[in-house]
């Protein structure tokens, strides 16, 4: 029976991808996952379109600087950025620059980049400092945030009445699984809270706040940072964007979950798109996940009744062994080879499990029609922690291949790329107001977009 | 047609024609009834008697090709 607009509502019943799910090829695994990670918790909020004002707008773009960046929890560094006392980076998010650093051996303090005296930046680049002294007349903060320095203080009689307001003020921070986040809203609900102890419990398994960065590429792209940042929400897009993975990647057969502020897409490998008019062998697909071309040898060992997942999950357990002991044995094989993308609100992706990716997508600056796009490998290490990758800054027309240390993933993220720009002339002339999402496969953005709809209905910060 | 590829191709799931690397930011593509076409990076025709052709398997095709893969990679 046909539908009527007035079976559009969230009772009707969802339909899921035709072929295995991820929990089914879970079931078959020799190595099981716990059930704690299985749990579906899926997300449905109606069929509206998304207005595509939010990406093409300059008042949606100070919306979002007066009403998301100035109060939501957001990943600034890594704690191993700071490594000693006085170590400290500058975050850029819009047209906010913040100071974090680390202040004493257990604590990392955040402040908004700028001297107190003539609002000159206090620092433009990432660096150690004993104090925070500003290079336009010499004022000086120690790194606790307190004033230490007023270059001919006779001058000044009015700051000895007003020294409170002579002190840094202090941006909120939070740590989680070794990522350092920052949030301006003096009010807002800490860190724990805003990710939810799901997912806190979820990532406790895999250790991330003992890895490192291992590689790490930033490039500036062409669009606004919600349409880089969507490209990684759902894996609808594999069969059109990434032909080359169609025989081995299950995305339509993806589970997402939201859990609050964070949700997850789980992309089960060794599963071919349902798309497909053929049924690929196991080798088939394991060549084509490893970029194994015509007249090209498998780099591992096949054998009869060998499978992708067999394979590639006893791959990943022996590459992780000499780091994480015989403890790999105890991990599933879903979580050596299966994409476990998480999505925090508003703009980071910390994979979970063994995948090591993490992705951030920032407003370049004050554009809102150019955005950061940053990737980068957390990585586990044996022995003493080696020092987190420089940062390899891409220009708009470089590839990301120039970043080698991103592996065949640069590769894959040259697709991606590919579409970011398009989209984003693309919605200039679209003749309709909005962009329709799949009722499903593409819910993470659905969500995204409800939360940001949270955050502006919520007004200005008060400070 | 000339280039020749120069490296092994990867045959497309849905159409079955088959894309190889033929030089810089050059894709020859083979369809399944035999009939050719030479594309850049990005899928803009440059010649032959192929004309259609998957321009996001040319962008994977034509990028310079990192031997790691992130699947096996050694690097931790």
């Amino acid at each position: 029976m046909a539908l009527t607009p007035d079976d559009l509502t969230d009772d009707l019943p969802l339909q899921r991808s035709p072929g295995p799910t991820w929990q089914d090829k879970l079931d078959e695994d020799v190595n099981k996952i716990p059930e704690y990670l299985r749990t579906e918790s899926p997300y449905l909020n109606g069929f509206e379109d998304i207005p595509k004002d939010r990406y093409l707008s300059r008042e949606f773009h100070e919306l979002e600087k007066e009403r998301l960046w100035s109060r939501v929890w957001q990943f600034a560094c890594r704690e191993e950025h700071l490594p000693e006392v006085g170590s400290y980076i500058v975050y850029d998010i819009a047209d906010q620059s913040y100071l974090v650093a680390r202040v004493a051996e257990d604590e990392i303090k955040a402040y908004p980049n700028a001297c107190l005296h003539r609002g000159r930046m206090l620092k433009t680049y990432d660096g150690r400092c004993s104090e925070f002294r500003c290079p336009f007349h010499g004022f000086a903060w120690t790194l606790d945030g307190d004033i230490k320095h007023i270059p001919a203080e006779w001058d000044f009689p009015h700051l000895e009445v007003r020294s409170e307001e002579m002190m840094l003020p202090e941006v909120r921070v939070g740590t989680w699984a070794g990522f350092v986040f920052i949030n301006p809203d003096p009010n807002a609900e800490p860190l724990e809270d805003f990710l939810g102890p799901e997912v806190i419990k979820h990532f406790e398994r895999w250790n991330l706040q003992d890895r490192y960065v291992a590689a790490h590429a930033s490039k500036i792209i062409r669009c606004n940072w919600k349409i880089a940042n969507e490209s990684f929400c759902e894996g609808f897009h594999v069969n059109a964007t990434h032909p080359q993975g169609m025989s081995y990647t299950g995305d339509p057969q993806s589970q997402i979950d939201v859990y609050g502020n964070v949700a997850r897409q789980l992309s089960p490998k060794g599963i071919p798109c349902p798309l497909l008019p053929y049924t690929p062998t196991e080798e088939e697909m394991l060549r084509d996940a490893l970029d194994v071309r015509e007249g090209e040898d498998l780099p591992v060992p096949f054998e009869e009744g060998d499978t992708l997942r067999g394979v590639l999950s006893a791959a990943g357990r022996e590459r992780f062994r000499p780091t994480f002991g015989d403890g790999v044995d105890q991990m599933g094989d879903s979580e050596f080879l299966d994409a476990w993308v998480y999505v925090v609100h508003p703009n980071f992706q910390p994979w979970g499990a063994f995948n090591r990716i993490v992705y951030r997508f920032r407003p370049n600056g004050d554009d809102h029609e150019t955005c950061i796009f940053e990737m980068m490998y957390v990585a586990p290490f044996s022995g003493d922690r080696p020092p987190p990758a420089e940062v390899v800054h891409l220009g708009v027309d470089d590839p990301w291949t120039d970043a080698t240390g991103l592996e065949k993933l640069a590769m894959v993220a040259e697709q991606d790329t590919f579409n970011m720009e398009q989209v984003q002339r693309g919605l200039k002339n679209l003749r309709r107001e909005g962009v329709t999402l799949s009722r499903y496969q593409e819910s993470t953005i659905r969500w995204k977009h409800d939360l940001l709809t949270d955050y502006i209905n919520r007004g200005p910060v008060q400070l | 047609m000339s280039p020749e590829p120069s490296s092994g191709g990867i045959k497309h799931g849905f159409s079955g024609a088959v894309y190889a690397k033929c030089g810089e930011n050059r894709v020859k593509v083979v369809g399944r009834d035999g009939t050719t076409g030479i594309f850049d990076g990005i899928g803009q025709w440059i010649e032959g008697e192929l004309y259609d052709v998957d321009p996001q398997m040319c962008v994977w095709v034509s990028a310079e090709r990192i031997a790691t893969s992130h699947r096996l990679s050694k690097q931790d």
